[in-house]
């Protein structure tokens, strides 16, 4: 038999480390979602939901006491729509400047980080007092115009990398061709990048519907998304541990499931922007 | 030339939402901090006002050590974390996706999942904590102003030093292996591989994951609001709580605009000065 190298150990006890910190936290508001409130306040807590004690009621209370779905219904038909306008908004900017050259080429790119950079926080009193005026505040149609505007700077710059590396002899030859500037984008850019799109629609999707601000700020109860609504869980009086989890479970799971299903190309959308 | 004609459908039309939805929203904006709530025009008093406000300079002090302690951090921690996943021979493709559930969970989430576990006296951590003896008794995490700057730093660090991890991972994939073989006939070891050819060849990933960790850190606003709302007192309030605040809670409409347009030249005087030069090298290629 071999013996392992203290290495391989040392890797070992490395890879249990790092799985139980990364996984650990999704399993304690997990554990804690399925005790009944009174088991949560206990001194020393219950490291695992005992058979005897497990129980559904804080998923219960959510989904029957709050409109817990509805918001989730929300957030993801507002965030989906949303996302298709960034891509469809971001995609040319982020071609145009990748293989066109103008004027001011390079002032538009210093503005775009100039953008990234400033606060969202800074936009949201000036739309809160504009659209209150417009009658808008509070509707779905404000939240996909403000989620699918608003990611306009940071996914052009997310998408300039996969249109750099894009070889501009396929565009030249498309025009050599004779296609015109907008085949050669739909018959040739886009099918190409069919992968990437994927990749930047994910990462915009579960960008804005983790987002909190924007939807704090505008949405209270017809449009209301579920970020703000599981805040308001713990009240003044009380502060019920177990519904707290249950509907941070429930929030987090659709953007769960996505991340493990596309977890291909969360990777590749992520790791695009750092390394080209 | 009729190759820059596309251009009109192609970028001024989509920028235009941005402008149209953002950034005029801004300038008007910029322009209420000129008014007092009656609408007359004031001039400067909402400035002076909020220079003259403490709320103000804590809170800014505070963003400033938050978001350089985080992108600190998150990049260090990040970086050895990456190079060590990279060098793993087992387990290495359960480690890359495991490390994406953090980064999935919403920071709103992981702010009420912070008040459940930091608990004074029912929390987790407390309670292991204690067990392994490092404290007597529990500690009031979110209580204490000091403490409560603490936790809101590192359970932000916690949650997404994974994601930086994996930037790194991804740069570190990137080095030619001939390098290492070359190095491993000179008879180098590991620690002088990652010193002397990882380190130097990732310092431009390593320059770029730090400024945008500390752009983006800068901007903080969920984590914040979901776990201690800028308390206990203002401890942790960060600018963005604080324009938050005196804006939408209190319905100070032109001072809150006066403290964000402060804040907007405070950023983009950082993007003047780090941001926009590292991206220099990318921009004029």
């Amino acid at each position: 038999m071999r013996i392992p190298k203290t290495g391989t150990i040392l890797q070992l006890l490395g890879v249990i480390l790092i799985v139980f910190l990364a996984l650990f936290p999704l399993y304690w508001m997990f554990n804690v979602s399925l005790l009944p409130e009174a088991e949560v306040i206990k001194t020393h807590p219950h490291y695992y939901p005992l058979s005897s004690i497990i129980t559904f009621k804080a998923y219960k209370d959510l989904i029957i006491g709050s409109s817990i779905f509805k918001f989730v219904l929300n957030s993801i038909i507002i965030v989906f729509l949303a996302s298709l306008i960034t891509l469809f908004l971001s995609f040319p900017i982020a071609y145009s400047i990748a293989k066109y050259n103008f004027k001011l080429k390079k002032y538009l790119q210093y503005g775009i980080i100039w953008l990234l950079a400033l606060p969202w926080v800074v936009y949201v009193l000036p739309i809160f007092t504009i659209v209150s005026k417009l009658n808008l505040l509070d509707t779905h149609i404000l939240m996909i115009m403000l989620y699918g505007f608003s990611g306009i700077p940071l996914f052009s710059w997310f998408i300039l990398p996969f249109m750099y590396t894009f070889p501009s002899e396929l565009i030249d030859a498309g025009r050599l061709d004779g296609c015109s500037e907008w085949s050669i984008v739909v018959r040739i850019v886009i099918p190409a990048l069919k992968n990437a799109f994927i990749a930047v629609f994910i990462l915009r999707f579960v960008w804005a519907y983790n987002d909190l601000l924007y939807s704090l700020s505008f949405t209270f109860n017809k449009a209301k998304m579920i970020m703000p609504a599981i805040l308001e869980i713990p009240g003044y009086y009380e502060v019920p541990f177990a519904k707290m989890s249950a509907g941070g479970i429930l929030a987090v799971l659709p953007i769960l499931l996505i991340v493990i299903i596309f977890q291909k190309y969360v990777v590749s959308g992520l790791t695009g922007r750092t390394l080209k | 030339m009729s190759r820059t004609k596309p251009l009109i459908f192609l970028l001024v039309i989509p920028f235009l939402f941005f402008i149209l939805s953002h950034t005029i929203p801004l300038l008007y904006g910029i322009g209420l901090s000129f008014y007092n709530w009656r609408g007359k025009f004031v001039g400067l008093t909402n400035y002076s006002a909020v220079l003259r406000d403490s709320m103000f300079w804590n809170s800014l002090r505070f963003t400033l050590t938050y978001a350089l302690i985080v992108a600190l951090s998150m990049t260090f921690l990040g970086l050895f974390l990456g190079v060590f996943i990279n060098q793993l021979k087992i387990g290495q493709t359960l480690v890359k996706s495991v490390i994406l559930i953090p980064w999935a969970i919403s920071l709103t989430a992981w702010g009420l999942l912070g008040q459940v576990a930091l608990s004074k006296q029912f929390g987790v951590i407390n309670d292991l904590l204690v067990r392994f003896g490092v404290i007597k008794s529990g500690v009031a995490w979110l209580g204490e102003p000091n403490l409560a700057k603490i936790s809101v730093i590192v359970s932000r660090i916690y949650k997404d030093v994974w994601f930086s991890a994996l930037l790194f991972l991804v740069a570190r994939q990137t080095i030619p292996t001939e390098l290492y073989d070359e190095s491993k006939v000179c008879g180098a070891g590991s620690w002088q591989n990652f010193w002397y050819i990882t380190l130097p060849l990732l310092k431009p990933n390593i320059l770029f994951i730090g400024t945008v960790l500390f752009i983006f850190a800068l901007q903080e606003f969920d984590l914040i609001f979901a776990l201690t709302e800028g308390g206990p007192g203002f401890a942790t309030e960060v600018a963005s709580i604080n324009i938050f605040r005196q804006g939408v809670r209190y319905g100070k409409y032109e001072y809150a605009t006066a403290v964000a347009t402060i804040w907007s030249l405070i950023v983009t005087v950082f993007v003047i000065i780090i941001f926009a030069p590292l991206q220099k090298r990318a921009i004029e290629k």
